[in-house]
């Protein structure tokens, strides 16, 4: 199907656009993810807006404690910004999991977390970081968290006329790490049976768990969700191995993990399991080894 | 309803030559370098993003140019296996690959070569895992990768020895 494209200069020029044609527009950067679907007919796009012209909405940064990165901002300037510490594992990693080095070059941090299904790897990241995202519009900005961002499969809070502006979340305190594991049907350059981060702090007098945040893609519907019983039952425990146990069984039973024509649940739900012993194991040494 | 119109004009400097043409909407950068400006190098293959065929340097990045609107190029350099080499002086990659007989039916090698040289210009010394990793967004059907990565690892040298005698 043919259609449309605008290619904005300005922020003036993206938001008047928005505010008379958002009803019937869709919005892409590096299109990595629509133009496939579009292609392959999965998707209607009477006109398209690609934001990929405007830089104001490309950087990433640390300010007062707080790391912002621009919706627009590549996933190679991501992974490879010097704001963000070995400790963001899980970002660093990227490099490995999403994606090959020319995707990498356009796929855009704003469209991955835009498109909202359970293949996107940054949405378990981000989640796991207690990310909020900011929507802006011609006349007002707000900030609401990821979590309500994320409305189901391909379904966001974002409204016509707005874009998704900025991710931000606060720095990991000291004694933190957070990492990240993808599991699929080959190492590199595909889709996910499972993946799986985590975010873990050390209180540094006790040595037992300050706090830990865990999220999976395809939790209970369709969408990354946050395994939020299994980090109850982690929370001020020493990670021995009876602990780590309990956890795998809370997971298995708080996921709801559906079968596909990728894998089926059961493998599913295992690797799940061995992703979440694996990665606490890891962040643990990590912050120990620092 | 909206204002967009369907053809757009742009100037785009493809291989050090600019040049002005009319782009629709739904038009890649590929369908461009292929249908308009008859550059046949960078090959259409999947056409998603996921082979690494149609590979080209855009502003200094390799990007899939199957998944770029042409319409938001205007004013890049663009640079295609075209602009790599020449018939008379081959680049160090293209007789690299020529010597340990790298390619079988072809149809990667424009995208390998650019993918390759994209490396080799920021990591003159590359090791085998690094070049397996330059290379892995680009698929190839026949060779088993062995000799390109070979081929590469050899370009590295060529290019590193021409450097040093000059």
């Amino acid at each position: 199907m043919r259609h449309e494209i605008f290619v904005p200069r300005t922020e003036n020029e993206l938001f008047n656009f928005l505010d008379l044609n958002g009803a019937h527009s869709k919005l892409v950067s590096g299109a990595t993810d629509l133009l496939p679907r579009i292609k392959r007919r999965q998707e209607e796009a009477i006109i398209l807006v690609d934001l990929s012209r405007l830089g104001s909405f490309r950087y990433v940064k640390s300010e007062g404690g707080v790391i912002r990165v621009g919706a627009l901002t590549t996933l190679t300037d991501l992974i490879r910004s010097e704001v963000l510490g070995v400790e963001y594992e899980a970002i660093k990693k990227l490099e490995l999991t999403f994606a090959s080095p020319p995707v990498r070059n356009i796929a855009t941090v704003g469209g991955n977390l835009a498109a909202s299904s359970s293949s996107e790897d940054l949405i378990p990241i981000f989640l796991t970081l207690d990310a909020r995202v900011s929507l802006k519009s011609a006349r007002k900005e707000r900030v609401i968290p990821l979590v309500e961002f994320i409305r189901g499969k391909r379904e966001t809070s974002r409204t016509n006329n707005e874009i998704l502006a900025e991710i931000s979340f606060n720095e990991l305190k000291p004694n933190s790490w957070c990492t990240f594991e993808k599991i699929g049907r080959r190492e590199r350059v595909i889709i996910s049976l499972v993946s799986l981060a985590c975010t873990l702090a050390i209180d540094r007098n006790s040595g037992r768990v300050g706090d830990v945040k865990i999220a999976l893609n395809r939790v209970r519907g369709k969408i990354p969700e946050r395994a939020l019983e299994t980090e109850k039952i982690l929370l001020g425990s020493d990670l021995n191995e009876s602990k780590l146990q309990e956890a795998c069984e809370i997971l298995e039973s708080e996921l709801c993990l559906t079968s596909d024509f990728r894998a089926s649940a059961k493998y599913r739900t295992e690797v799940a399991k061995n992703l979440l012993r694996e990665c606490l194991t890891h962040c643990k040494h990590c912050i120990e080894e620092r | 309803m909206s204002n967009v119109q369907s053809k757009q004009r742009i100037n785009i400097q493809v291989n050090g030559e600019w040049h002005s043409t009319e782009v629709e909407g739904d038009e890649t950068l590929l369908d461009l370098l292929r249908n308009k400006l008859n550059l046949k190098g960078s090959k259409a293959g999947c056409g998603t993003g996921d082979c690494g065929a149609c590979t080209v340097i855009l502003d200094g990045k390799i990007v899939p140019s199957c998944l770029v609107y042409a319409a938001t190029t205007n004013g890049s350099e663009i640079t295609t296996v075209e602009g790599i080499g020449s018939a008379e002086k081959l680049h160090p990659l293209q007789q690299a690959f020529i010597q340990t007989g790298a390619v079988q039916c072809g149809f990667c090698i424009p995208g390998m070569i650019i993918a390759a040289k994209n490396l080799l210009d920021s990591n003159p010394s590359p090791t085998r895992n690094e070049v397996r990793e330059a290379l892995v967004g680009n698929i190839c059907r026949c060779t088993g990768y062995i000799r390109i990565i070979e081929a590469v690892m050899m370009a590295a040298e060529l290019m590193r020895n021409s450097k040093n005698e000059a």
